[in-house]
């Protein structure tokens, strides 16, 4: 048993999610509310929503949002997190400030970044950016903290300079905090983009969820969700498992 | 040419309940001619804290490093007490990554491997090499890089006596190939008879030179009863040095 499992890799995961769906038919079936539709119904509406190109349309919105945002909250955070890990005099200085911004809830962010630059793109992406950076910040300073001095002691004592040190020396030693960082930014950020969308666009995820909130329509809530849920699975096993695979190889 | 002098007025550090400590004080010597020097001290002398000056990574004391008399920038190589490889690169991009100079790197490196008996390693991760291979990177990695000035810091220090006889021929082997000043940090007296054209005794910190001995034995001739001969002909002649042997 415990062979076949281990050559079928994929069995138990895929158990599981039937399992899920399973049990999610019973409950439908069970309570017959018009709050919980079934399964095959959320499909059906799926269905529907892709051949009308709507689907498409809203998810691709949410997914260039989501795209620019995580990478420019990505490259600041690791770059800031670098500099308050390295530097402790920064680190003491600025240390309030991100605790401040941690913890400033994100829904006010995303109404005072509408206040104060109108209900546009960039007030939107800076927003998100500014939610998921005091994060990013977070981890890699941590990582920073950690880095392996005789290493970087011995990339000085080989000349390496700047950009070479960041490269081999230093990139590599945060690797894992950036993964780390990248997987829980996706799920962090997506949520964001979408309270975001709800808030002040008039296209994406996040507008239609209120759409059809309005018109009591759940079904179609569940199934914008499905599919995004579809999205971000595809991102992880096509982009992020492949990556820590291959940053893994010289252990 | 290729003088580098070496004069160190002053190196002190603050512990963390605020005292200071001299590590060195007026410590000054030179080296010129490619030659090989083996610094000998007390441990805790502060001998490590001068091959970090020299090699540029502290940059807090009094003094000056120079080559030629001039202020021009100078290059070191340093091999380090362990081997300090990235372990994220392979052996050839260890290598590699100590010069700008890319022309021919491969062959260069696979060639310099070849002597060091690593040729089937060139691609290999460190951690997949046992400690005496990695410490046979770190050397190539130091001789890899053209410098004026090579360090060492107790490199053999944890090898067992077969593997570290090896490396010290490899090391005498490839200096004769790629001569260069090297100034090579032990507390093992015999290891530095057996490799130096000179030896540097350095007192307990603050520390500076209270003795300079050459070696004049003919390299060839550099076995174990010459070197213990030599070594009790020192301390009978030094007395005042003896305590360092």
């Amino acid at each position: 048993m415990m062979s076949l499992m281990s050559r079928f890799t994929f069995l138990p995961p895929l158990l599981s999610l039937s399992l899920l769906v399973v049990t999610w038919q019973v409950l439908a079936v069970v309570l017959n509310t018009a709050v919980l539709p079934s399964p095959l119904l959320v499909l059906d509406t799926l269905i529907a929503a892709l051949k009308t190109g709507e689907l498409q349309h809203h998810l691709s919105i949410t997914l260039y949002r989501l795209a620019i945002s995580f990478f420019l909250a990505m490259l600041l955070g690791t770059a800031i997190g670098l500099m308050l890990g390295r530097y402790k005099k920064a680190n003491t200085f600025f240390d309030s400030w991100l605790i401040i911004l941690l913890n400033i809830p994100a829904l006010v962010t995303i109404i005072l970044c509408y206040i104060w630059f109108g209900l546009i793109e960039t007030a939107a992406i800076f927003a998100v950016v500014i939610n998921k950076l005091p994060n990013v910040i977070v981890t890699i300073r941590e990582g920073a903290r950690n880095l392996d001095e005789d290493l970087i002691d011995m990339a000085k004592a080989f000349q390496f300079g700047r950009v070479k040190t960041l490269l081999h020396v230093i990139l590599p030693q945060l690797y894992p905090y950036i993964m780390a960082s990248a997987r829980t930014g996706l799920a962090l950020i997506w949520k964001i983009v979408l309270v975001v969308e709800l808030l002040g666009r008039s296209d994406g995820m996040g507008y239609q969820i209120h759409l059809f909130f309005q018109l009591f329509d759940i079904t179609s809530i569940m199934a914008y969700t499905v599919s995004f849920i579809v999205v971000i699975q595809f991102i992880e096993m096509t982009i992020l498992k492949p990556l820590d695979k291959k940053s893994q190889r010289w252990k | 040419m290729n003088k580098l002098s070496i004069d160190i007025k002053g190196k002190a550090f603050v512990t963390t309940d605020n005292r200071t400590i001299n590590v060195i004080k007026n410590l000054s010597f030179e080296l010129s001619d490619n030659e090989l020097v083996c610094i000998i001290g007390p441990s805790g002398c502060g001998k490590t804290s001068l091959l970090n000056i020299i090699a540029g990574l502290d940059k807090n004391f009094s003094g000056s490093v120079k080559l030629d008399s001039s202020e021009a920038n100078y290059t070191s190589s340093y091999i380090f007490q362990n081997p300090r490889l990235l372990p994220w690169r392979t052996v050839l991009e260890n290598i590699q990554l100590t010069s700008d100079d890319h022309e021919n790197s491969t062959a260069k490196i696979t060639h310099l491997l070849e002597r060091l008996g690593l040729e089937n390693s060139l691609h290999s991760y460190p951690q997949h090499l046992s400690l005496g291979m990695q410490r046979r990177v770190a050397l190539a990695r130091g001789f890899y890089k053209e410098s004026d000035v090579l360090l060492l810091d107790e490199p053999f220090v944890s090898l067992d006596p077969p593997t570290a006889r090896n490396a010290r021929k490899l090391l005498v082997d490839l200096w004769h190939q790629q001569p260069r000043n090297i100034l090579f940090i032990t507390h093992d007296l015999d290891e530095a008879i057996e490799l130096a054209d000179r030896l540097l005794f350095i007192s307990k910190s603050p520390s500076h030179v209270i003795a300079e001995i050459n070696i004049d034995i003919a390299r060839s001739e550099r076995t174990e009863l010459s070197i213990s001969r030599f070594k009790d002909l020192l301390k009978n002649s030094r007395p005042d040095i003896a305590h360092l042997m």
